[in-house]
């Protein structure tokens, strides 16, 4: 109603009451005539039926807000029904039901007292009776099924018929039960009090409360049957204001007394069920809040107490147990599985069939055990007899299954004599199933953090490694040098130094360890190390390989290995040796020409010193000036495009022959500037390190390399 | 790119290894659990027929450096066939020639195992 402006309500209010106003004065004008005056008996009829209709809405809303909760429209309507029988009580005790006459079928008021009460008794009962008439529907139709709508229409269109058929006619009160409309009316209402659909919902307290109401209405609607079926006063008041409106009034109570003595009935049938349907509607919600829960749930044991708890709730047990994957205890649940029972604790369940229970359940979706009574049990269970004789309980064994792979058993039991019936099997197996995906959820969630956190440390490693690289190489007249390195999506294990050695002389390093990631870094760390402490020392680049092999082939691990480039450049008789250890061939550029050297030797950490050093070829070259000497990692050469096609090392090769670099940092951007253009995407899967070396001017080497010692 | 894929077969008591496509960090955990098995059944004679290995990456000459050691404790060994020559380059580079044989044919791998066959004859 409140959606509803006052001021339609006060025209509707209006509107009736001005109708009734005129029925009051034309009744008032044809008491000394003939009801039929001037087809009065028409006027009248049409005007009543017409206020009625104004009020429809306003009685509408009423009912359409009360929907919702049948205990509420109920007791309106025993409200109404109660005021309605008072009044037409007090009326039948007050005025004998002469002062209506009947006159060749039609009835005469004695007296205008008689003319003004038909009215007020009229406007009341058959108010009342279109409430009544409304609320039925609305029962009916609120939760109905289409079949309940359809016997509803029907009711309502043979009670609006009927009573338009009598619009002008005599009001012959003893004919409504010859009428064939009523009594099909009456057979649809009968077969209408079977269904219930506003009832089965309520909980077993609000169907207590539904039985009183329908008793007192049940009482109020078959007094009011009985005083306007009779001879009495107001029945006759009722027929005189409107023949129509005093049938339909009739019919109605008639009606809605049946309905509720049969709502009474059903109501006391479904009262045993409801302790029931109850406990369906707790195991639903529980499952929804589980659903809701779970998602906010992510350490495992947490999840698991809540998954114990709901499921020894929802299926009325007095125990139950968990199998998770954790950590193996022995003779506790399957191999690589841990048993959790509701207090939290590990819990063994000692003597308890969880084995034969779980080779069953994994065969089929579910199974129960009924304690005491084997037969008929699965034949799998039946083998164990033996075992499980001793086991009193009734037990409920549901696997966890996510995408068809078993993540764990969840087992219920109940003392002996209580089983698990269909339904407990069936919310608990929704359970296992919610479980298990909130399970897994809880470890992908997991997992994700956990991998976010390793993607963070991963990038602080590779910070860590850049700053192993030399942050600037010297600028030195004489020797012209550029080296440069770029680290792949991953962390990995190239290196590259110079240092000024004991002896006065340059020690320049290219490396490349093994793999990628975190144990390839950690052994590029562990090059660098040897790198400063072996390189200082060494006289000739195959004495410190030597000795670097030594070093890493006790620190590296089976699958590892690490591959070198190893120069020295001595400044006293201006020439530069090298040897290379399984490293990718050195490219020498003089004239336009590439040359690739590759020295013999093996791989550090592959092989005991002797074989290595026996394997193990030393180069010396003399400084001479515009020769460049070009270190790279087999990084450069193995980039790949995403067709799978390599960089390789004759691209390398015509590049550095393609032009007459002016000096070690252009050479290097060559090279670089070539592999961004072959493989534009970034994201390098390895590790691309160059170092360019460059012969300026021999006579400066001396001076230049006294100057880094400085 | 080819699949990567490992075929055993047994010549005799020589365990040949098919390997084919990318042998990298992704996929060398799979040749060495197929190495273990092989090793675990006391198969340690050992041919890896590389023809249809078209890369080779650090990470999967690790998995031949690991067992070479037990192999050979065990009176096996691990020898190499077929290589194309980009991948015998790979090899070569690092020095594995020096410490592995390498062979041109499968069948003549197979028969450099010392008694192999007279090994196989008794048994049946």
């Amino acid at each position: 109603m409140q959606d509803r402006p006052s001021w339609t309500r006060a025209i509707a209010l209006g509107g009736a009451g001005f109708l009734f106003v005129l029925v009051l004065l034309i009744d008032v004008a044809r008491k000394n005539v003939a009801p039929t005056f001037l087809q009065s008996n028409f006027v009248v009829d049409v005007l009543s039926i017409g206020a009625l209709f104004l009020l429809f809405p306003l009685l509408q809303n009423v009912v359409t807000e009360r929907r919702e909760d049948p205990l509420r429209l109920l007791l309106t309507l025993v409200i109404a029904a109660g005021i309605v029988f008072v009044i037409v009580l007090v009326c039948v005790f007050l005025f004998p039901s002469e002062q209506f006459q009947t006159v060749s079928g039609w009835l005469v008021p004695h007296s205008y007292n008689a003319v003004f009460l038909s009215l007020i008794i009229g406007t009341v009962t058959s108010v009342a009776a279109l409430f009544v008439f409304l609320s039925l529907y609305g029962l009916l139709i609120g939760t109905g099924k289409r079949g309940t709508r359809i016997l509803a229409n029907v009711l309502v269109v043979l009670l609006i018929v009927d009573a338009l058929s009598r619009v002008g006619g005599a009001p012959a009160t003893g004919s409504f039960f010859q009428s064939a409309f009523f009594i099909v009316a009456i057979v649809i209402t009968v077969l209408l009090s079977f269904r219930l659909p506003w009832l089965i919902e309520l909980r077993r307290k609000e169907k207590l409360v539904a039985l009183g109401y329908e008793l007192m209405l049940v009482a109020f609607l078959g007094g009011l049957a009985g005083l306007l079926g009779g001879e009495t006063f107001p029945a006759r008041s009722i027929a005189y204001f409107s023949a129509p409106l005093g049938t339909f009034t009739y019919q109605l109570v008639v009606l809605g007394c049946v309905y509720f003595t049969a709502a009474f009935a059903g109501t006391l049938f479904h009262l045993p069920t409801s302790d029931i349907y109850e406990r369906r509607v707790a195991q639903i919600s529980s499952l929804r809040d589980f659903g809701n829960i779970s998602t906010q749930i992510l350490d495992k044991d947490q999840l698991a107490q809540t998954v114990l708890k709901l499921a020894r709730e929802m299926g009325g047990a007095r125990g139950a147990w968990l199998e998770l994957p954790g950590a193996v205890v022995e003779g506790h649940g399957q191999a690589g599985w841990e048993r959790l029972s509701e207090n939290g604790a590990l819990d063994a369940g000692s003597g308890l069939p969880f084995d034969e229970l779980r080779a069953e359940a994994l065969a089929s979706s579910s199974v129960t055990l009924r304690g005491g009574n084997l037969r008929g049990e699965p034949k799998g269970l039946r083998r164990f007899m033996p075992k499980l004789a001793a086991v009193q309980n009734s037990f409920l064994a549901v696997p966890l299954r996510v995408h068809n792979e078993t993540r764990g058993m969840l087992y219920l039991a109940k003392p002996a004599g209580e089983s698990f019936d269909r339904h407990d099997i069936a919310t608990v197996t929704a359970l296992a199933d919610s479980a298990a995906m909130a399970l897994e959820n809880s470890r992908l969630l997991r997992e994700m953090i956990e991998k976010e956190r390793l993607e963070r440390e991963l990038l602080l490693a590779q910070s860590m490694q850049t700053r192993l690289l030399p942050r600037e190489l010297p600028r030195l007249p004489g020797i012209d040098l550029f080296a440069t390195s770029i680290p792949a999506t991953e962390v990995g294990g190239d290196y590259y130094d110079i240092v000024h050695n004991a002896h006065g002389n340059l020690s320049i390093v290219v490396g490349d360890v093994s793999g990628k990631g975190i144990t390839a870094a950690f052994y590029m760390a562990v090059v660098k190390g040897v790198f400063q402490a072996v390189g200082q020392n060494a006289r000739s680049p195959r004495e410190f390989l030597v000795n670097a092999n030594e070093a890493l082939r006790g620190s590296l691990d089976s699958h590892s290995f690490v591959t070198m480039v190893h120069a020295i450049i001595n400044p006293s008789d201006r020439t530069m040796s090298f040897a290379r250890a399984g490293h990718c061939p050195i490219a020498r550029v003089r004239d336009s020409r590439v040359e690739l050297l590759v020295p013999r030797g093996m791989g550090l950490g592959l092989a005991s010193d002797d074989v290595f050093s026996d394997s193990l070829e030393e180069v010396t070259v003399p400084c001479v000036p515009g020769d460049t000497y070009v270190f790279f990692t087999d990084g450069v050469t193995e980039l790949r495009r995403p067709g799978g096609e390599e960089f390789g090392i004759r691209r390398m090769e015509e590049l550095l022959r393609g032009t007459s670099y002016s000096s070690a940092e252009a050479t290097a951007s060559a090279v670089l500037q070539s592999l961004r253009q072959f493989a534009p995407e970034g994201g390098y899967i390895d590790d691309m390190t160059v170092l360019v070396l460059r012969f300026v001017g021999c006579g400066e080497v001396s001076t230049a390399i006294e100057k880094i010692g400085d | 790119m080819d699949e990567f894929g490992i075929k055993v077969s047994q010549q005799g008591d020589v365990s040949v290894l098919r390997v084919k496509g990318y042998l990298d960090a992704h996929t060398a955990p799979e040749l060495e659990k197929r190495m273990q098995e092989l090793i675990s059944q006391d198969r340690v004679r050992l041919v890896m027929e590389l023809a249809e290995l078209e890369y080779i990456s650090s990470a999967g000459l690790g998995v031949f450096m690991a067992y070479v050691d037990e192999v050979r404790g065990r009176g096996g060994d691990i020898k190499f066939s077929s290589l194309t020559p980009r991948v015998y380059t790979v090899f070569d580079l690092l020095g594995f020639p020096i410490l592995y044989e390498f062979f041109p044919e499968t069948g003549e791998a197979v028969k450099r195992f010392p008694h192999a066959d007279s090994a196989d004859r008794g048994r049946a």
